[in-house]
């Protein structure tokens, strides 16, 4: 048996006014990924999310779980959590009202449960959101989100501000938690080194497009990253890297698709980073420049 | 950590309950304006009650109608204050209501759950329309209640029979009208607390502003250019003439007469209230207004600050 996806969209678009949030986007999720949507500011991740969650209207087609998410927002989030960034719990809530809460309108919302996540921090029953401190209100989110049985989790930046002991923690609660194969969990954010590990799946957005859509295992025999010896240096180049930079005084080539035991001949060969590749591969969209930055490139073609 | 999680979890859920909970927790003015007015109030009309004696000595020279209306007078403010706090606390909390939650960002919190933007409205509705009137006739009542007991102890301490005062307090007249005071002026607001809520949901920034400015800008163009339009006169009615609708003043012709019914008593007046035709025309406004408000939630994203 074949799963349905997770996520199905087709020519997903989202104008503002004149600005193209989503560009005609095509995507498949199945269940069980963890799918990293990455992107610079203004990519449309978040835009992307909102048509997901139903949040915000679209044109094209989408069906999150089988459901078209404008048309029944309530009947998804059933099955659908969501984190935001920080600041979107309300601050006058108490956290053992924002127990009752969620114990009182989500039917898979498991009050012990949560219950034992808040056990594990400092946070007291008896505060109020405002009283946390960041970290806290994130851990608070994260608690009542872990205990809500989803088959989607739905994270839009959701470290941000936060210092790197807590990210850490967040990610390896996510992973060890609550993460299991019946599960999706989608990721948008731009510190793209903060998830490599995490994720299974990764999805660069620019300018309203995908540039860039594969697994990490895909990823790992597809993108190479070659330090080149000096005397090399032209053979490399011959074989069309994506990118090329420089560091310690020797070139390193960023390449695709290509034959890596022949690249091995000419350098010391690795896994690129994500974030190396992210650059490369949003830096040769011609689509995703300014436009004064277009111009230069154009000039430098010719 | 699986095994908690299969471990099925039935109960019932009342989402309509809980939002309305969320709205008394998120503005505890709600509930802590009408009881503070009411505990004022109920400060000074014990004070004033240290003038009972004198009224009780002076009531033998004075007709009967002016007896009862020197007696139920306190009762009458008693009920009074608290339902007018309740109708300003109600305009107030309908503003902020849904432009809070985009200013805070909480409404990307409130929409990740399963409740309905007509779930979420209807619940904000029914802060102004039943939670606020029933919390007025509540405090209100308590307060004439502890007043009918110290002004009890004030009779007896000073030598009068207890009769004097009990004979007459308008026992079932006071709290019938307070309670149909309540919940009539309610339904006659109900466009007004659906205007201040729809503006909240539709404008950006300053909601107060636009609830309040076009209806007065409205009634001062309508009161200079000499003749008053429609809209002007709907605008004035609807904020002075409720009571007017809701009760009659009694006319000693009518039918119905009781041992006790006195010339020119303001009473409730149920059917000619409902059927007033301003009134469902207020309705029928205040369900449009409602409507479009949850349409406007739907679209809803959390206000940038900047």
């Amino acid at each position: 048996m074949t799963a349905m996806p997770v996520i199905e969209a087709h020519g997903l678009t989202r104008t503002f006014d004149k600005h193209i949030a989503l560009n005609a986007i095509d995507l498949s999720i199945e269940p069980g990924r963890i799918v990293g949507i990455v992107g610079p500011n203004g990519a449309g991740k978040t835009t992307a999310l909102h048509a997901i969650l139903g949040l915000t209207p679209y044109s094209g087609e989408l069906k999150v779980l089988g459901r078209d998410p404008w048309a029944e927002r309530d009947l998804l989030m059933r099955d659908v959590a969501f984190i935001a960034d920080v600041a979107v719990l309300p601050r006058w809530m108490r956290v053992s009202q924002a127990l009752d809460y969620l114990a009182g309108v989500h039917p898979r919302f498991n009050r012990t449960q949560a219950e034992a996540f808040l056990a594990k921090t400092t946070i007291k029953r008896t505060s109020n959101v405002a009283e946390l401190s960041k970290g806290m209100v994130t851990q608070l989110h994260l608690a009542l989100v872990m205990a809500i049985d989803a088959k989607l989790l739905v994270l839009d930046e959701p470290t941000l501000g936060l210092d790197i002991l807590f990210q850490k923690q967040f990610y390896e609660s996510l992973l060890h938690d609550y993460y299991d194969k019946n599960r999706t969990i989608l990721i948008a954010t731009h510190h793209v080194d903060e998830v490599q590990h995490v994720l299974t799946d990764v999805i660069f957005v620019d300018g309203g497009r995908i540039v860039l859509s594969c697994s990490t295992t895909d990823f790992e025999s597809r993108f190479f990253e070659l330090s080149v010896r000096p005397d090399d240096i032209a053979a490399a180049r011959e074989l069309k890297p994506l990118h090329e930079r420089h560091t310690f005084g020797r070139s390193v080539l960023l390449f695709r698709d290509v034959n890596a035991e022949k690249l091995a001949t000419l350098g010391e060969l690795r896994t690129p980073n994500l974030s190396d590749v992210f650059v490369a591969v949003i830096s040769n969209q011609p689509c995703a420049e300014l436009p004064s930055k277009a111009k230069q490139s154009t000039k430098r073609a010719t | 950590m699986n095994a908690a999680r299969e471990v099925p979890v039935s109960r019932t859920l009342r989402p309509f309950y809980w939002s309305v909970r969320r709205e008394l927790w998120e503005h505890r003015s709600i509930y802590k304006a009408p009881i503070i007015v009411a505990a004022v109030a109920l400060v000074g009309l014990i004070i004033a009650s240290a003038s009972l004696p004198s009224t009780l000595r002076r009531l033998s020279s004075m007709p009967l109608d002016r007896q009862l209306d020197a007696m139920s007078m306190p009762y009458s403010i008693a009920a009074l204050l608290p339902m007018l706090t309740s109708i300003i606390v109600g305009c107030l909390y309908c503003v902020d209501a849904m432009q809070g939650e985009r200013r805070d960002r909480s409404i990307l919190f409130w929409k990740s759950l399963p409740v309905s933007d007509a779930t979420t409205v209807l619940a904000k509705v029914a802060i102004p329309l039943v939670v606020l009137p029933i919390l007025a006739f509540v405090t209100g009542t308590v307060v004439q209640l502890v007043l009918v007991l110290v002004s009890s102890v004030v009779t007896l301490a000073n030598g009068f029979a207890l009769s004097e005062l009990w004979s007459r307090l308008p026992w079932t007249a006071m709290p019938v009208g307070f309670l149909y005071f309540v919940l009539s002026m309610a339904l006659w607001y109900a466009p007004i607390y659906a205007w201040c809520l729809f503006v909240s949901a539709w404008a950006k920034r300053g909601a107060f502003v636009w609830a309040v400015v076009p209806p007065l800008a409205i009634l001062a163009i309508g009161s200079t250019a000499f003749q008053s339009s429609v809209v002007t006169s709907f605008i004035k009615s609807r904020l002075v003439g409720g009571f007017s609708r809701a009760f009659s003043t009694r006319d000693l012709s009518a039918v119905k007469l009781a041992p006790g019914d006195r010339a020119g008593e303001v009473i409730p007046d149920p059917t000619r209230f409902l059927t007033s035709p301003e009134l469902w025309i207020g309705l029928i406004i205040a369900a449009l207004l409602v409507f479009a408000a949850i349409r406007l939630r739907r679209r809803r994203e959390p206000l940038s600050v900047d």
